[in-house]
């Protein structure tokens, strides 16, 4: 990609809070081919250096100016797999949803009922 | 054959369960592995079309995504209960029923990892050609990754003027998360809307394939998601019209 691309990309990834993983909107706002590297990530599992590189197009050095970017943001881990260091998209858990607390009191009821039963 | 097919609509009660649940019926007649997979989590029902009771459900999604149990444990064989001409296998996994799980999940939320990781896990354990997803309507966190990790997309809408708008709002997320391939189903159509008008129209306003018509029928009313309904009624023109959407996937990606 051209340099001023490039440029851009980091700073799209630099001015992004750091976050506890990626969010399908932080999916739908990244820009290409950003969200194409992570939607394809996921869709992978996991892929190794080699893999973003050849998807990218891109250098090793930028390649790893954009992994490293995108692990600081929290959006990607390093794991290692039989000596080898792979690349996974960490997803954001999905945080539980607010509702007046009487009705998950009720409710917290009938969870222990079909517990006990 | 495309490995993941996401079921999806903007609204409700479009006709996404029974859509999944028909079609994955004749792709397993077919002779395909069929997957699928009931993550309408807040509001779960697939298991009902499959014959699959309450007390025989054992593990469920939840139960997975607590960490309870493998994904491979949450799969229940229903092909049993599709009658004698399936020559593949469906296997279905259930979200919970129970009001308790179904609370909890939603008050406590559920690792998206996991579930990413769960699709890809059921595909490579249980050899699946094919693993269809059917989701909670609008755009949530799961249904999104459903979107954005599917091979095909079928939307369902109904000839309403608010699943128009709606069908507009997926068409485009499904477009900004570069889904391979997104068709469309008109379900319910009245039967005195031309079928070919309502294709025609609906092609032209998403600039998407329609992969089938299907019209309003009192047989899939009475039937109330009690079975599925290309076992029960072979000869049916919404069968033959459902045959054509498994051909299609079978053709696709
Ligand atoms: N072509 C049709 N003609 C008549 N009734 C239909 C047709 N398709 C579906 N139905 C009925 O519409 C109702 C809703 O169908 P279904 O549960 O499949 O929709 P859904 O999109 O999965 O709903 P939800 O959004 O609640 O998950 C059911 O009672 C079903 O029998
Ligand atoms: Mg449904």
């Amino acid at each position: 990609m051209e340099k001023g691309l490039f440029n851009r990309l980091q700073g799209e990834l630099e001015a992004r809070e750091q976050s506890e993983g990626l969010k399908m909107s932080d999916l739908l706002e990244l820009s290409e081919p950003l969200s194409g590297l992570l939607n394809w990530m996921m869709r992978r599992g996991q892929v190794t250096f080699a893999d973003v590189t050849a998807f990218l197009g891109e250098d090793e050095a930028r390649t790893r100016t954009i992994l490293a970017a995108l692990r600081d943001k929290g959006f990607v881990r390093e794991i290692e797999i039989r000596g080898l260091t792979q690349y996974r998209v960490r997803l954001a858990p999905k945080r539980g949803r607010a509702l007046p607390s009487n009705l998950w009191q009720a409710l917290a009821e009938k969870i222990e009922n079909e517990e006990e039963r | 054959m495309p490995k993941i097919v996401s079921v999806h609509s903007f609204r409700g009660g479009t006709g996404k369960s029974n859509t999944t649940a028909n079609v994955a019926t004749l792709l397993a007649v077919r002779g395909q592995r069929v997957g699928v997979v009931d993550a309408d989590i807040a509001s779960p029902g697939i298991h009902i079309l499959f014959g699959l009771e309450e007390d025989k459900m054992g593990h469920s999604l939840n139960d997975y995504l607590w960490g309870k149990c493998d994904i491979q444990q949450t799969a229940h064989d229903v092909t049993a209960n599709l009658g004698n001409d399936v020559k593949g296998r469906v296997f279905l996994v259930p979200s919970s029923i129970k009001a308790g799980e179904i609370a909890r999940v939603l008050r406590e939320g559920y690792d998206v990892g996991l579930l990413n990781d769960g699709f890809r896990d059921l595909i490579q354990t249980l050899e699946l050609d094919v693993l269809m997803i059917d989701t909670h309507p609008g755009l949530n966190e799961e249904t999104l990754l459903s979107i954005a990790i599917s091979d095909v997309l079928l939307i369902i809408l109904r000839p309403d003027q608010q699943d128009y708008q709606g069908t507009g709002v997926t068409v485009e997320v499904a477009r900004k998360l570069s889904v391979p391939c997104m068709m469309l189903v008109v379900n319910k159509v009245p039967a005195a809307f031309p079928t070919d008008e309502v294709r025609a129209r609906v092609e032209q306003a998403y600039h998407a394939e329609v992969a089938a018509v299907l019209p309003h029928s009192d047989e899939m009313m009475a039937l109330a998601s009690a079975g599925v309904f290309v076992t029960r009624y072979p000869d049916h023109p919404i069968t033959a019209a459902l045959k054509q959407v498994a051909e299609r996937l079978s053709r696709s990606g």
